[in-house]
């Protein structure tokens, strides 16, 4: 019995130490604080875990606005650099990662999450730390009220009302939905049946998937049955979307498919097959079918440097990078109080829109910036007007 | 009309669940042990494939056979390196061990291949029309491969002298010894073939689920589902339980919200193991491990 | 003496409690950074669940997969009661963790005709199902998150303060440590060890086994549960994937890595996988690779995982101070 109270003694020390130690090895790391010559940017993002593949797409996407930016000098001639957490999905790591970033790292900016829980459980860290936010979630309520929260994502509820309306004008008297279960397509459903009623379009079928499988027959066939005039598909931002789309397209469905923006992501033609690809359109936040020259410029950039068209969540950490450093330039001072003022003011001009910013609203540009984009023979086209 | 569409994707599901359902079959009837790696082993054979036609590979039948190969390999380097090493130290460590290769293998996935599905192509495009039924080309063929294993399986345990040495071990290891068979030869066969038969499946429905993704601890639960359906120890069993299965969870979608089909089927699955725990076709007087 | 009998039982179960007590909540006060504190939340909270899951797999010998379950229902519970009824922390918490006490005896029943693999797979089961119920829309938020939950507030106290909430999680583990150090110490950890180890000699000696195993399901789910009512207002929002089927996964490694049946190991087990995943450079998915293959090592050539290591240790220095005296020596120098 001694022997056995010894061992487990033993063992309680070494799991005590170890708490301690590993605790403490982490804590070494670079103070920059903006001082020297870069500033350095926080970044909380889900690179790993179920909702991966889009943080590695947001990643992309804020890299390169990185490399451009220091290519052209940089801010205020210093270059900038991304500290990033990979926060797995989790909230446990999300928290822990800011708190990383906030007081060890010692940036004043932090960029994403992009997952919605992890922003609710983030938001109030950065009031309380004093650090700027923009996170990369669409739903503005997060981020509202709050001092120093911002959000670059146009609003889910915006995208839906976009979805709607573009069905109405087509002179939809009805319509289905088919939603993705994990934390976009949830608030899409809601927001589009919401939107749908007040426009006096009748939701017949509602319906939804999850993004980890592969089967849709049964959504496809329950929401092609009630042959309505339009199906309304919420995605999940994964390749799952595709396979919805393709199986809507088999049942064989003559009306209209629309799409949220993830049904403008470039895979689409290639894993819906390009007959489906053609039906759908995507009410979307980047002009793929007819872009501007900004845009082109970006489009381009971006197929050159990684191989294919950045997606509208890429678009979205890419202009978030692009806002820090116009914020940076104006600021006097590289502190978050300073920053937050000045992103309050600045509406700036991106890409996805104008960023206008007030005391009360912290969300993205509204529904007048969605353009309606769908795909000709596997390449993104402007929908005829019908 | 849309009771039989459901039908045809049911039983591709089903299909898919039965060669997962298969591996836990023989992996559990030659050591007792249930695989927890099982689902992620198909996922490994997709993205073996997508590999193979990403250098440029494009008979997909080609693919689908040097995956198959692939996969025995792989499945006697899992015997020698995953399950004889803990094999001694009780069933937990077994199990442990198999856990431990399924975060490898899902993470390790996710490393070399990233986190989501791929494009994968499929052997045949078209779509057979019968009146208003349309069945793709990839499900036949999805079938037939399955009514094919399941014949080959039940003719080689049955049959051949090496089926009969492989059910003799799984029996009785000590006698099985004693008359002279190679007992570890007959585990490493076992698994060669839930491997390799696992790594087909994943290049065959590849064009249907996407090559790689996190599909892996799902077809793990749906496949053992189905095994226990059908029960765990009979060939004939967990292929009809796992089909059953797939037709089930896909008609329940067309009579209820999809979202609630899980939980309904996970809770078929505890109730099934509560009230039948050999299932529809095992033999009545077995105990459980 | 029965004084001296007691003392023995009492020291043998609260020394080594004692002592991690005095390094888990002394290290709040040796003026740790901000980030590892929350670390040590993190490593605190996954603790808590594991040592709760150690008592079903190692102290009784049955294999549960689905801890994560638990700590939803617990997170869920003390979150739902906070910031839709409103409830103060404490109260609230201890309704979650009633309510997965609860659900814990149901799984009991399930474990009394289910054994081994069949088991695990069932409770593997269970965890996925109560992860698939989250995910549905609702009232508790689906798959976008459950939030804001205010920060828990004990005796007028908001823990606001990292320092604070790292003290919250470090007491909680502690009492768990107490709690179950206790358990298995008395008459049920002996009965459990017998279930364990034979259950029909169990049941020959006269174990109730229907009542402990029943018993040890109900109380390892609400261990999960505690831990992850405690987590969830610190963290001010949760969501499912907080409990899939990975994590339930991950907690089933921190066991088996800390040695079955041995509850600081289990804590050990806990932090080691914890910083595993939250510091290894890159990726997470490198961290779970690394873990999936150390898994398979450890099962391999230590299967009592890091509690094995203390053994060989002690077993090496054991062989060394034998052999110090005398001619022994000079071989061992010779083999050297």
């Amino acid at each position: 019995m001694r022997a056995a109270m010894r061992r487990h003694a033993a063992i309680a020390v070494m799991t005590a130490l170890a708490v301690s130690v590993t605790a403490c090895g982490s804590s070494g790391s670079d103070t920059s604080d903006g001082s020297g010559d870069t500033y350095t940017i926080g970044v909380v993002n889900s690179t790993t875990g179920a909702l991966g593949a889009v943080g590695q797409q947001e990643a992309k996407g804020m890299q390169l606005a990185v490399e451009e930016i220091n290519a052209a000098g940089g801010v205020k001639g210093r270059k900038l650099k991304l500290e990033e957490v990979d926060d797995q999905g989790s909230v446990n790591l999300t928290t822990a990662g800011f708190k990383k970033l906030a007081t060890e790292t010692k940036v004043p900016v932090v960029i994403g999450p992009g997952i919605s829980a992890n922003a609710k459980a983030v938001a109030p860290l950065a009031d309380q730390y004093g650090v700027t936010q923009i996170l990369l979630v669409a739903q503005p309520e997060v981020a509202n009220g709050t001092k120093h929260v911002f959000e670059v994502p146009l609003p889910g509820k915006a995208n839906s009302e976009a979805m709607v309306n573009y069905a109405k004008e087509q002179g939809a008297k009805n319509a289905a939905i088919i939603w993705a279960n994990n934390p976009y397509g949830q608030a899409g459903n809601t927001d589009i049946s919401n939107a749908a009623k007040a426009a006096g379009i009748d939701i017949v079928n509602s319906e939804g998937f999850d993004p980890g499988k592969f089967d849709f027959t049964a959504q496809a066939g329950k929401a092609a049955a009630a042959n309505p005039g339009a199906i309304f598909l919420y995605g999940a931002g994964g390749s799952s979307d595709a396979l919805v789309l393709k199986s809507v397209a088999a049942t064989g469905y003559k009306g209209l498919i629309i799409g949220d923006l993830a049904y403008s992501s470039d895979f689409v033609p290639e894993t819906a097959g390009g007959n489906a690809a053609d039906k759908v359109v995507s009410l979307t936040a980047v002009d793929y079918g007819n872009p501007d020259e900004k845009t082109k410029k970006f489009l381009d950039a971006y197929k050159a440097k990684f191989g294919e068209a950045p997606s509208v969540l890429s678009t979205y950490a890419y202009v978030a990078v692009q806002l820090t450093a116009a914020a940076i330039e104006k600021a006097p001072s590289y502190t978050g109080e300073e920053l937050s003022k000045v992103i309050e003011s600045l509406n700036f001009e991106s890409i996805v829109g104008k960023l206008a910013y007030t005391a009360d609203w912290r969300g993205g540009p509204n529904a007048d910036a969605f353009k309606p984009v769908t795909f000709k023979n596997g390449q993104y086209a402007v929908p005829d007007k019908g | 009309m849309r009771i039989i569409d459901l039908l045809v994707s049911g039983l591709t599901l089903g299909a898919i669940y039965a060669l997962v359902a298969l591996g836990f079959h023989l992996v559990y009837r030659m050591t007792g042990v249930l695989d927890f790696a099982q689902g992620d082993k198909v996922i490994i054979g997709g993205l073996l494939g997508l590999t193979l036609v990403r250098q440029g590979l494009d008979t997909i039948l080609l693919v689908a056979l040097l995956v198959l190969i692939a996969g025995l390999l792989l499945g006697i380097a899992y015997d020698a390196l995953v399950i004889l090493p803990t094999q001694n130290n009780g069933h937990i460590a077994t199990i442990a061990a198999t856990v431990g290769i399924m975060l490898v293998f899902a993470n390790g996935g996710h490393l070399v291949w990233g986190p989501d599905g791929k494009p994968f192509p499929p052997v045949h495009r078209g779509v057979l029309e019968i009146g208003e039924m349309r069945i793709g080309y990839q499900d036949l063929l999805i079938w037939t491969v399955v009514i094919a294993v399941a014949i080959g399986l039940s003719l080689l345990l049955g049959r051949s002298r090496t089926g009969r040495g492989m059910v003799a071990a799984a029996t009785d290891q000590l006698a099985a010894q004693a008359v002279g068979i190679n007992v570890s030869r007959m585990r490493a066969i076992a698994f060669a073939l839930a491997f390799g038969l696992a790594a087909l499946a994943g290049v065959l429905v590849a064009p249907i689920t996407l090559a790689g993704g996190t599909l892996g601890t799902a077809l793990t639960l749906k496949g053992f589902t189905g095994a226990v359906l059908g029960g765990l120890a009979s060939t004939r069993g967990v292929i009809v339980g796992a089909v059953l299965l797939g037709v089930f969870e896909s008609e329940l979608a067309a009579v209820i919200s999809n979202s609630y089909v899980d939980p309904i089927v996970l809770i078929a699955l505890i109730i099934v193991l509560l009230v039948m725990p050999n299932g529809l076709f095992g033999l009545r007087r077995q105990r459980l491990a | 003496m029965p004084d001296k009998a007691f003392a023995l039982r009492a020291g043998r179960h609260l020394a080594p409690t004692v002592v991690a007590a005095v390094i888990l909540l002394g290290y709040a006060f040796t003026n740790p950074s901000v980030t590892d504190l929350a670390l040590g939340v993190n490593i605190g909270v996954a603790a808590i669940a594991a040592v709760g899951l150690t008592l079903t797999i190692g102290g009784a010998g049955q294999l549960a997969l689905g801890q994560a379950g638990f700590m939803a229902i617990g997170a869920y519970g003390t979150s739902y009661l906070m910031l839709d009824r409103e409830m103060a922390f404490l109260p609230a918490l201890v309704l979650g963790v009633v309510l997965a006490l609860v659900v814990g005896v149901l799984v009991g029943y399930i474990a009394l005709r289910l054994h081994g693999h069949y088991l695990a797979m069932a409770t593997l089961a269970v965890g996925t199902a109560i992860h698939a119920f989250l995910m549905l829309p609702g009232p508790l938020g689906g798959a976008n998150g459950y939030a804001p939950i205010p920060f828990p507030e004990i005796f007028g106290h908001k823990l606001l303060d990292p320092r604070d909430q790292y003290l919250l999680v470090a007491v909680t583990l502690v009492l768990v440590l107490l709690g179950s150090r206790w358990l298995l110490a008395a008459r049920m950890g002996r009965e459990l060890a017998a279930l364990r180890d034979d259950e029909v000699a169990a049941r020959a000696v006269g174990v109730n086994i229907t009542a402990r195993k029943v018993q040890i399901f109900a109380i390892s789910a609400a261990i999960g549960a505690l831990a992850g009512g405690v987590n969830a207002p610190l963290q001010t929002a949760i969501d499912p994937s907080l409990f899939s089927t990975a994590i339930s996964i991950q907690l089933f490694v921190m066991v088996i890595l800390g040695g079955l049946g041995n509850i600081y190991g289990a804590v050990f087990g806990a932090a080691l996988v914890t910083w595993l995943i939250a510091e290894v450079p890159g990726s997470g998915s490198w961290a779970l690779t690394v873990l999936g293959v150390v898994v398979v090592v450890f099962m391999a050539v230590l299967p009592d995982g890091l509690s094995g290591l203390t053994r060989i240790a002690r077993a090496l220095l054991a062989r060394f101070t034998r052999l110090r005296p005398g001619s022994g020596a000079t071989i061992t120098e010779v083999s050297k």
